[in-house]
């Protein structure tokens, strides 16, 4: 009468598996909101690129850059030497803070 | 001396000689009824001369497989003469509204302009400016920069401009225009913000399309009850198949770490959801036949959930050789079920031959098959303990697929991710887990509801634990590079020295190309 088959097993343990674990991670979502927040946004894997060292190419293949925008960035780069910060992007003529708050995601240093 | 082992495998030649019938012909452009005209004088010579044995058996059927792919090829290219595909622009241009059958279903997504809803359209009824009105054949893309509720079957009638694809949307020689032509789509019709859209009746389409439609659609709301928008997408994508649109930048991620094939069904989803039918038809006590049976007429069905797109078809073509094999007892050849799959899909369209979907998926498969063994092998003296081995099979089938899709991504992508064959090594045992939780949501979702949500928290966390992955494979320097341009030329010599490359490395080691693990894989 208590004998399982190995599939039994292998589908009993799974699912009793997720049971518990869904129960801790729902448990801790209820209890501590900011995990939840953290897991669950999306917005923060997206592929970022560093403004010191990527190419024209790249830096096309960046949201609200353009091909005018990137151009720009590598002169002001050539000139000015390599960005301390990400906001120094904004002294770079051309591009306005309007498209800097939305290619801010993309950008890293 | 080395023995030369011969395997009987017919489809491969078949398959072979139907693609460079199908390549031929898309190049060549022979007109079709000198192409008609050819191969039935041939075919009567081979008849007349048969027992002259002028014409050798074997030649003669490969050339008139040769003709088959030319003939299919020509036909599928050959378009009706009332079809939109042979409109110019200035006919297009005067075009103000369509009425017709929805031949997809309608997919509203956020793109940067604001929502937009997509959906494939059978032209019906065309009316121009001037109040003309005609009936050509074809299909058109619809794009209602809106939210509007529409369903497979709908017959509609709406107001919106006719044009071409635009070019921006095309990515090295990936071009997105010609993806559409495969698709016998030639125009697009862009509905405005304030254009009228007026369903005329519905259920028009294919039942039994239109019913797995609803029923992908009640399961990707199951989904999207527990999980946010991001998280739904890509269960869905992986699970239920379909488009998922993401963020641009997220998908970037995903190709630039050569990930991007987590993103679409493959084998391994397939041979896992084989898997898993099989596991609970065992838990019923079936007999073995029964359970083969049930879990052909699964895959079957899966199959048409997902979209039956060439990937998807591909794997559960194979999977069904090999259940075949079992079921009445003959041994499996991989590199013979790949061509009766890559025979099956020409014959339904052979445009699909174009298709990058098509092309990665066989030449990532045949690659696993064909390079990885006597690839591992040279290597295999490297791995003692039983870890070890399963993360060097790991390393080296991830690495002979890469290899074997190298100049294919390069020369459609522009794109080169040596990271990829590190990044697969954690990536496929997360997705694996991913699939059966997905899976898991679903059937659950259906039956009950709570524990649904507890596979949605499960959900959660692996997916999590999946981007963090990807991302820190993305940030390896020089994980990933861009290609400025790659002839085609160059693509047949890479393909002609990893030939041979392949056939010296057999040579040495002398291994044999079958195995549990390449069967799920591929």
């Amino acid at each position: 009468m208590l004998h399982l088959t190995k599939q039994e097993k292998i589908v009993l343990l799974s699912l009793t598996a997720v049971i518990i674990c869904g129960s801790v991670i729902n448990y801790l979502f209820k209890k501590y909101p900011g995990v939840d927040k953290t897991i669950s946004s999306p917005q923060r894997f997206v592929l970022k690129t560093n403004i010191n060292t990527a190419t024209k190419d790249e830096l096309v293949r960046v949201p609200y850059i353009g091909e005018k925008g990137a151009q720009a960035i590598i002169t002001y780069r050539r000139e000015n030497g390599n960005f301390r910060t990400v906001d120094d992007l904004c002294k770079v003529p051309g591009i306005f803070w309007k498209n800097y708050v939305k290619m801010r995601p993309y950008l890293v240093l | 001396m080395i023995k030369m082992n011969y395997v009987h495998r017919p489809c491969v030649l078949i398959a072979a000689f139907l693609v460079v019938g199908i390549g031929f012909q898309s190049t060549g452009h022979v007109r079709m009824p000198f192409l008609l005209a050819l191969a039935a004088c041939f075919l009567c010579c081979i008849f007349i001369f048969y027992r002259l044995k002028l014409f050798s058996s074997v030649a003669s059927v490969c050339v008139m497989i040769l003709f088959c792919g030319m003939i299919i090829q020509g036909e599928a290219q050959m378009l009706p003469k009332n079809d939109l595909g042979l409109w110019t622009w200035q006919e297009a241009a005067n075009v103000s509204m369509i009425e017709g059958i929805l031949d997809s279903p309608a997919i509203v997504r956020s793109t940067m302009h604001g929502i937009k809803t997509s959906f494939e359209l059978s032209v019906k009824e065309v009316c121009t400016n001037k109040l003309q009105c005609v009936s050509p054949s074809g299909k058109v893309l619809v794009n209602i920069f809106r939210k509007e509720e529409l369903n497979y079957g709908e017959r509609i009638i709406m107001g919106g401009k006719l044009h071409k694809p635009f070019i921006g949307m095309t990515q090295g020689h990936y071009s997105y225009e010609e993806h559409l032509k495969r698709n016998g789509i030639y125009w697009v019709f862009s509905v405005g913000r304030k254009m009228p859209v007026r369903i005329i009746s519905s259920h028009n389409g294919n039942v039994i399309h239109c019913h797995i439609l609803k029923l992908h659609k009640h399961l990707r709301h199951l989904l999207e009850d527990h999980l946010n928008e991001f998280e739904a997408g890509f269960i869905q994508s992986l699970v239920l198949g379909g488009k998922y649109y993401m963020d641009s930048r997220t998908r970037d991620l995903f190709v630039r770490t050569g990930t991007a094939h987590i993103l679409a069904i493959s084998g391994m989803n397939v041979a896992s959801m084989a898997l898993l039918i099989f596991i609970v038809l065992n838990v019923f006590r079936l007999p073995r036949r029964g359970q083969i049976i049930f879990t052909i007429v699964g895959l079957v069905f899966y199959c048409l959930l997902t979209g039956s797109n060439p990937s998807v078809l591909r794997a559960v073509v194979m999977a069904i050789v090999l259940l075949m094999g079992v079921l009445i007892e003959r041994e499996q050849d991989t590199l013979n079920s790949l061509g009766i799959a890559a025979v099956i899909i020409l014959l339904m369209d052979p445009l699909n031959l174009f298709d990058v979907g098509f092309q990665l998926s066989f030449i990532g498969v045949f690659s696993i098959v064909y390079l990885y063994p006597p690839l591992y092998a040279c290597f295999e003296s490297w791995f003692k303990t039983p870890i070890e081995i399963m993360l060097g099979q790991m390393l080296f089938v991830s690495l002979a697929a890469w290899i074997g899709t190298l100049p294919l991504i390069a020369f459609y992508f522009q794109v080169v991710t040596p990271v990829s064959v590190f990044a697969n090594i954690p990536i496929i045992p997360f997705i694996s887990v991913l699939f059966m939780l997905g899976v898991g949501a679903v059937v659950f979702g259906l039956m009950l509801p709570p524990l649904a949500g507890l596979f949605a928290a499960c959900i959660k966390f692996v997916l999590w634990g999946l981007m963090l992955i990807i991302e820190f494979f993305s940030r390896v320097p020089y994980g990933s590079f861009f290609v400025k341009e790659v002839s085609v030329s160059l693509i047949v010599v890479y393909y002609i020295i990893l030939g041979m490359g392949i056939l010296f490395l057999k040579r040495r080691n002398n291994v044999k190309v079958q195995g549990k693990m390449l069967h799920y894989l591929s």
